[in-house]
């Protein structure tokens, strides 16, 4: 009984074909990366805006 | 009650993750800023039901979650059409690493299905297996599972390819005979 490594993932319904461990923490790696790239894109300004307010004592903003 | 400056501390740390997650969960950036907007003023009207000493960011990406759930089930149709604007804006996200194809990435994502694409963003932003459980609602093992599915199928599009992996595999079933 063969036992490869893969952590049975099934039931994708399209052709068979697994992707080994490494694939699947390169793939995992570039998402982080791709991620951590979108956190570093400056804010809009209405949301600068929106947090500004957060610093201020205590306003209610009802829109 | 009122919003001790932790709280508000917290909020302005989540704000950044919120946002990556929005924009690669929508592929559009304006909506996505309008899903952490609604998050952020959605957080602070309901600060009274977030629980002090749990996780603010992991409580805001439920909120954000459910909000995205809510409006694309409005909007299906044209999220299912992504190529195109998604790596039109993907490519304006600032990156080092020549080699990592984020449009390609960006593009193969909005292609895999929703439950499989957020899961596996929740964790890709260092959120655990069983914080982003809670925040979709569902069972750890349920996750992983997505998380698996999504990088295969994530795999497959980009057609990544270890070669030494897949021609070990190959070889395998190859001398294997059929059980």
């Amino acid at each position: 009984m063969p036992s490869s490594h893969n952590d049975g993932t099934n039931g994708t319904g399209h052709g068979g074909g697994t992707v080994s461990r490494a694939i699947q923490d390169d793939i995992g790696e570039r998402l982080r990366i791709m991620y951590d790239a979108l956190k570093e894109k400056p804010l809009p300004e209405h949301l600068l805006d929106l947090l500004k307010q957060l610093d201020k004592p205590q306003s209610d903003e009802s829109s | 009650m009122i919003s001790p400056p932790d709280v508000k501390a917290d909020i302005l740390e989540a704000v950044p993750h919120l946002r990556a997650f929005a924009i690669s969960l929508t592929g559009d950036l304006d909506r996505a800023d309008d899903l952490v907007q609604e998050a952020i003023v959605r957080g602070l009207s309901h600060l009274d039901s977030f629980t002090p000493g749990t996780n603010m960011q992991a409580w805001l990406f439920t909120i954000l979650r459910n909000q995205f759930h809510t409006g694309y089930r409005k909007r299906r149709r044209e999220v299912e059409d992504p190529d195109g604007q998604y790596a039109a804006k993907l490519a304006a996200a600032p990156t080092q690493d020549a080699y990592i194809n984020l449009k390609d990435l960006g593009t193969a994502l909005l292609q895999i299905p929703v439950e499989q694409r957020e899961a596996v963003l929740l964790v890709a932003g260092g959120i655990s297996y069983e914080e982003a459980a809670q925040i979709c609602g569902v069972a750890i093992g349920t996750i992983k599972s997505r998380v698996n599915r999504a990088r295969h199928a994530l795999a497959e599009r980009l057609s990544i390819a270890d070669t030494e992996d897949i021609g070990v595999d190959r070889v395998m079933k190859a001398a294997l005979p059929a059980m």
